[in-house]
């Protein structure tokens, strides 16, 4: 029997650790950190730039007695919005269809069919004004005559939850299948990813989106405020912070971590853009927030392919005109993904 | 003999105040959980949440530094229902201090007054209603605590102002012990 000694036990194993470590490196999947590239279109067919918003006075019918979910649906007109929404979609894509607007809106991956296509509806759930069943209604009504099946559209909120603001309403509001998650449950929980900021750490995102089950990202978010250090806006890209953990926004990441999420790989994605529509439901605006009630009835709604510039547009045409608010640092809304303030010149008017 | 002190007597006392402050003031707040002690409403199933600054964070998602750095300490967070369906969302929050209870509800009355008019509900400043689209804002300030309260379901602004009472009575009593 062979006796091996301790010296030769420990150079073995010290060889063996070696090899192991080379075979790993070798073998290891890079991550990808940063899916956006400086000035990289979303949609070849739309100028990241253009923003278009409805104004329809008739998408609300009466003012809310209360800011219930079911308070805040039951003034909304369907119709309406429906109208408004092919409308705009119709104008960011300068199709003269609907149909063939949403279609020119949403891309998916070659190697898939639509029927395989898995999509994300991003809403704000935190405190009372929420994205209106109307709105993340019609969307999904639109991915689905596009060939999405309703049972491949998840609407979620990992922070705030959407389940109890939503789930109650599936075939009563929302359509029949679409699935609200519970937190980030049926997006397969969380993930740690890297991203392009402090990248000696690893930050909380939802799993499936992370780790490119989703195809398509649709972000509905609402015209709220927040803190000074990230802009003082909720808007697009702020919503993500229910994507991602919002904790370092609050705790020293401020603005470079807002930006750093919404350029990341799993939000940006690689061959194929995940977010692809980006939405304000803008039907109220609130100066503060994200927390309390609105102050006005905006009548609006605002969309376009790029978080950033959907952002800056409702921010410096809608929040500061009409109601009275301030921000500061947005103009990083823009230079940090390689455009000029003056690049992003006007809310495109929609005709009706 | 100085370790010997320091390990058997002085570490043990400090440890001991430590949690005793810390157990007062989660208590001092939670006193202020409304029960049925102010009639026809109700607590919403799993509606009640204590929190710290950083829960704060979690709860509000934005909007929390402009209290922290006020001196909040903690809190508590209720949704309460009414019997005719009317809604009432509470924070109260311990400041410290009443100064520092009053300071925040200068800068509330100022964030909230520049969209839209501020009902003084006393002759003092410590509190006030602000009323907004579907729901009405009210602050009121007792001792060191911190009160805001978001009546919604109302199409009467008599009747809410008078439950609002009710409720800054409750505060006004509780908050004083």
């Amino acid at each position: 029997m062979n006796i091996i000694s301790r010296r030769r036990f420990v150079g073995a194993a010290a060889s063996a650790a070696a090899l192991l470590a080379l075979r790993n490196q070798s073998f290891a999947k890079e991550e990808p950190v940063q899916g956006w590239e400086s000035r990289r279109g979303v949609n070849p067919l739309i100028d990241n730039m253009r923003v278009v918003c409805g104004v329809n006075a008739g998408m609300i019918t009466k003012t809310p007695t209360s800011w219930e979910m079911e308070n805040q649906n039951e003034v909304i007109s369907i119709e309406q919005v429906d109208r408004t929404l092919d409308a705009m979609a119709v104008s960011l894509t300068q199709k003269t269809e609907p149909n063939d607007a949403w279609q020119a809106i949403f891309q998916k991956p070659k190697e898939k069919s639509w029927k395989e296509v898995k999509v994300a509806v991003k809403v704000n759930c935190n405190s009372k004004n929420n994205g209106r069943l109307a709105v993340i209604g019609k969307i999904c009504r639109s991915l689905n005559t596009i060939g999405v099946p309703m049972q491949n559209i998840i609407i979620y909120d990992g922070r705030s939850d959407a389940w109890g603001n939503y789930a109650r309403f599936v075939n009563k509001g929302l359509p029949d299948g679409v699935i609200v998650s519970k937190g980030n449950k049926s997006l397969g929980g969380q993930t740690k990813i890297a991203l392009p900021w402090n990248k000696k750490d690893k930050y909380d995102c939802t799993a499936d989106i992370a780790n490119g089950v989703i195809d398509i990202i649709v972000n509905i978010a609402n015209n709220k405020g927040c803190d000074a250090t990230f802009g003082k806006t909720t808007l697009t890209l702020k919503n993500h912070a229910g994507t991602f953990n919002p904790l370092p926004l609050h705790f020293g990441g401020g603005m470079d971590y807002l930006l750093a999420f919404n350029k990341s790989h799993a939000i940006m994605g690689a061959a194929t853009p995940r977010q692809q529509l980006c939405i304000v439901d803008s039907l109220w605006g609130m100066v503060k927030g994200p927390f309390g009630v609105p102050e006005k009835q905006l009548d609006r709604l605002v969309m376009g392919t790029f978080a950033p510039s959907v952002d800056y547009l409702t921010a410096t045409k809608i929040r500061e005109p009409m109601l009275g608010a301030s921000h500061n640092q947005i103009s990083r809304f823009l230079t940090d993904f390689g455009y000029a303030e003056n690049e992003a010149t006007d809310l495109v008017p929609v005709k009706l | 003999m100085v370790t010997l002190v320091l390990q058997r007597f002085i570490f043990p006392l400090l440890c001991s105040l430590l949690l005793f402050s810390t157990a007062q003031a989660k208590t001092s707040v939670v006193s202020l959980r409304v029960k049925k002690s102010v009639a026809q409403w109700q607590e919403q199933k799993d509606s009640y949440q204590y929190f710290s600054t950083q829960k704060l964070f979690e709860l509000i998602n934005g909007g929390a530094p402009q209290y922290i750095s006020q001196g909040l300490i903690d809190g508590i967070h209720q949704q309460l229902t009414s019997d005719s369906g009317k809604v009432l969302e509470i924070f109260a929050e311990d400041f410290g201090t009443p100064q520092h209870a009053l300071a925040m509800a200068g800068i509330k009355k100022d964030d909230l007054g520049a969209a839209s008019s501020v009902l003084p509900l006393d002759s003092g400043t410590t509190s006030f209603a602000v009323p907004a689209i579907g729901a009405t804002t009210v602050v009121c300030v007792a001792n060191r605590y911190y009160v805001e309260l978001v009546f919604s379901g109302f199409t009467n602004q008599d009747k809410l102002i008078a439950e609002a009472r009710k409720f800054i009575a409750f505060y006004t009593t509780t908050g004083s012990k």
